[in-house]
């Protein structure tokens, strides 16, 4: 009982500092997704009718993926001009962001319906106007669900920045093992947890708004969407 | 109004040419149907027509213009294109996916609003009921309805059909050959359509292109495709049961018969008896008080129920009709659904036009064979 | 910065706590493997089968939790050392070794099932002889992905006492040396695409064998 009125307490007397952090996790998040958004996807468009390309490009994402991400931090602050910046941690989250936002990018323009594809073609559309209004509005349930891999994955990795410099959620775990208080670390636990569902949930709401009424899926193949974009 | 002048194509890596030096005419306002087994070049012809595919020789004039000096996207807007899956655009509403090229070229909002609407009513599909609907709640009737209202959208004169029919079961797809020749005597484009199935040629076309190996066989109407095969191949693709496909070729307007005497249902026995008297008479139409045929009475059968009050026991009352566009074959298989020997036959507004029978669809078929097994006989000798 | 240092760094320290840090890794994968199999067929089966897409959404969910707290959470309730570092590792790795298992039983075709069934195969013989090795490919994808993630979450296990090649990170970030943190990095790195490129050999092979 004294234990949980502890951390209760810790969290309502730190209201101040705790919000502020969230801000911080926040705004990192928004300009790291914010730059991967417009680069991934602008490299999938670019790559999408060049498989060669696109194998290695995504050979090199699923690379950097596999590399730990402190490592990844690691590497980053070491090099001169960059180190112990938010610059390091914009771009480490950038570079995470790759394998799952441009797979997922260059697979659904592809994977568009030939018939629907040629039908387009044969009524007059120039390339551009296939891509604007035929290929990115059929693609976006699974894009939508490659950068809420990619979000989710980075509020995770974003925790980790405060050992280089950043000051979000991550702090009050970080603090938490440096003076082995077990409030603070379960009060941060639970806030990142709840961040990253409530970034999660968000994203999924916002899949239903912008995706088009009739490609809105059944639940079939979201969970089809949602298993390519992961496995 | 498409004219194909020795048009090639050839792939690379590949040893014969998939379409060889073809030409051909098709002339305002017809259907011509290319057909011939898998990997003849029908598809690829088609295509080239619209630039789909690039032609690596030869001319394609549509409406007397050299199609590949123009741009590609302009061309296509001025061509109506259907497909065998539809590729209706998922994301677009049944409106939205008809007024595609309306609004390519730039149309006021009321002008496609109009015109959207007014092909919903063309296709049979209620516009109030299908307008917002999105094609994954059509049936694959709707679908391909909705496809062909889409390449109509903008009035093209030239259309081009790529197996437009082929992935809807047989009776969805009789019916929409049927509604489809029946507006096509009102809009009178020029079409250019592929099948691999003869008998949709056969009941299609004007004129029928049958395509081997990239090349044209026989490019004739399905009337001398039938009953003048150029070569043992078109024979042998037309197939053995050439007389039965005549029948999904002709029209029940060949063999109707028009100005039967008709009596009301209680007419007197004299009447009757003095009309079957003539040997040549042997039917008589029965109509109600509204004047409307409501059935037959045929003399055989008259005669063997023949007791003064009972005759009109022997009527057969129509349990159903047939319009002046059907084919012999779908008054046959509705005859023998109905097990009646004799239909009557509406106009488009639904008035009585006269009756079709049995007995005289198998006298015009076995005449008109005759006829040709004769003339062949002729040829034959001659060359001998 | 010298790399004369780096090796310096890499031969007195390095190597005993890349064994350290493959020791966590190994020793994780197989707690994990051993319970999150089971689990994931279990799941599969009635009752529970009929809450499997809930259950699959809760696993996928789940895998979001951030690394940092899961390791940490540990801490108040274990205290420091291998042992809760082990615990913790374990349950992030199970995590995609269960919903690849429950998504690829799910995932199969129907009818392969019933005809195995119509054949007079028990429930076990399916299970055994058509769901797991139809299902294979993608479990092992799983296990190739909680592979990656334990050698990215071990680094973090230093924080908690368990050693691992994360205190050259931390100790390098802490004392702004770029060659403890190159050194830990490098060597991290190279862990996880090395057993990366294994585990994706072996993922193929088993692929090409099951994969009808």
């Amino acid at each position: 009982m004294t234990e949980l009125r502890r951390i209760f307490n810790y969290f309502t007397n730190n209201l101040d500092r705790i919000s502020g952090y969230t801000l911080e996790h926040l705004i990192l998040i928004v300009i790291a997704i914010a730059l991967s958004v417009g680069l991934w996807v602008s490299l999938g468009i670019l790559l999408r009718n060049n498989k060669k390309t696109a194998d290695s490009v995504l050979g090199l994402g699923s690379f950097i993926m596999s590399v730990p991400s402190v490592a990844i931090y690691g590497i980053l602050i070491s090099i001169p001009g960059l180190g112990l910046s938010r610059q390091s941690a914009v771009i480490a989250l950038v570079l995470y962001s790759m394998l799952p936002i441009l797979r997922n990018v260059y697979v659904s323009l592809n994977e568009v319906d030939k018939s629907i594809l040629e039908a387009a073609r044969g009524m007059g559309m120039s390339e551009r106007q296939i891509l604007r209004k035929v290929q990115l509005p059929l693609a976006l349930p699974v894009i939508l669900a490659g950068v809420r891999v990619a979000t989710v994955m980075m509020v995770g990795i974003a925790t980790l920045a405060v050992y280089i410099g950043e000051r979000n959620l991550g702090v009050l775990i970080e603090q938490g093992l440096k003076r082995s208080r077990s409030d603070m670390i379960i009060v941060g636990a639970l806030l990142v947890t709840v961040f990253v569902l409530v970034i999660d949930f968000g994203i999924g709401w916002l899949e239903k708004t912008v995706v088009p009424k009739g490609i809105q899926s059944d639940e079939e193949s979201k969970t089809k969407a949602k298993a390519g974009g992961e496995i | 109004m498409i004219k194909i002048e020795e048009v090639t194509k050839k792939y690379p890596g590949m040893v014969r040419p998939a379409v060889d030096k073809l030409s051909l005419n098709i002339e305002e306002g017809e259907i011509c149907v290319f057909v011939g087994p898998s990997g003849c070049g029908k598809t690829t012809t088609l295509k080239m027509i619209n630039l789909i595919i690039e032609p690596s020789g030869g001319k394609i004039f549509v409406n007397g213009e050299n199609v590949l000096e123009q741009n590609p996207n302009e061309l296509r807007k001025k061509i109506g294109y259907v497909i065998q899956k539809t590729g209706l655009f998922p994301h677009y509403s049944v409106f939205d996916n008809i007024a595609i090229v309306p609004n390519l070229l730039g149309w006021e909002e009321e002008r496609v609003e109009k015109r959207v609407v007014e092909l919903l009513k063309m296709m049979n599909l209620d516009p109030d009921e299908n307008r917002d609907k999105f094609p994954k709640a059509l049936s694959g009737g709707q679908s391909q309805r909705v496809g062909v209202a889409r390449a109509m959208a903008a009035d093209p004169p030239v259309m081009l059909m790529d197996e437009p029919f082929g992935a809807v079961d047989p009776i969805t797809r009789n019916q929409l050959q049927n509604e489809f020749l029946k507006l096509q005597q009102k809009v009178k484009k020029t079409i250019c359509f592929v099948t691999h199935d003869i008998d949709e040629a056969i009941k299609m076309g004007d004129k029928i292109a049958i395509l081997d190996q990239g090349k044209l066989v026989q490019f004739d109407t399905p009337e001398n495709i039938l009953f003048n095969p150029a070569n043992e191949f078109v024979e042998e693709f037309v197939g053995s049961d050439r007389s039965l496909k005549v029948l999904n070729l002709l029209r029940v307007t060949t063999v109707i018969r028009k100005n039967i005497k008709r009596v009301k249902e209680k007419a007197g026995i004299d009447e009757i008896n003095k009309y079957f008297s003539h040997p040549e008479k042997n039917r008589i139409l029965i109509e109600n008080d509204e004047k409307e045929v409501v059935g037959y009475l045929a003399k055989e059968e008259y005669h063997k129920i023949s007791t003064a009050k009972g005759w009109n026991k022997a009527i057969r009352i129509f349990p159903t009709s047939l319009n002046n566009h059907n084919t012999l074959k779908d008054a046959m298989s509705d005859m023998l659904q109905h097990n009646i020997a004799a239909l009557p036959v509406m106009d488009d507004d639904d008035k009585f036009m006269g009756i079709v029978s049995f007995a005289d669809i198998r006298s015009y078929i076995g005449e008109a064979y005759e006829e040709n097994e004769t003339e062949k006989d002729q040829d034959e000798n001659e060359v001998l | 910065m010298g790399v004369e240092r780096l090796i310096v760094i890499i031969q007195e320290q390095g190597i005993s706590l890349l064994q350290r840090h493959l020791y966590l890794v190994f020793v994780s994968l197989f707690f994990a493997i051993i319970i999150a199999l089971p689990i994931g067929i279990l799941v599969t089966r009635p009752p529970f089968n009929r809450k499997i897409n809930q259950i699959l959404s809760f696993l996928n969910t789940a895998q979001g939790v951030p690394s940092l707290a899961v390791i940490a959470i540990f801490l108040p309730l274990m205290g420091v050392g291998v042992r809760p570092a082990i615990f913790a590792l374990s349950i992030y790795a199970l995590l995609p070794i269960a919903r690849n298992t429950v998504a690829a039983i799910k995932g199969l075709d129907a009818d392969v099932l019933e005809a195995a069934r119509g054949m007079g195969l028990s429930k076990k013989e399916v299970l055994l002889k058509v769901e797991l090795p139809l299902a294979m490919p993608i479990i092992v994808a799983g296990i190739q992905t909680a592979t990656i993630f334990t050698v990215g979450t071990a680094t973090i296990a230093h924080l908690i006492g368990a050693g691992g090649l994360g205190r050259l990170i931390f100790t390098g970030i802490a004392m702004n040396s770029p060659e403890f943190i190159l050194a830990g990095s490098l060597m991290a790195a190279a862990i996880a695409i090395t057993l990366d490129q294994l585990l994706g050999l072996f993922q193929r092979r088993v692929q090409r064998k099951f994969g009808g």
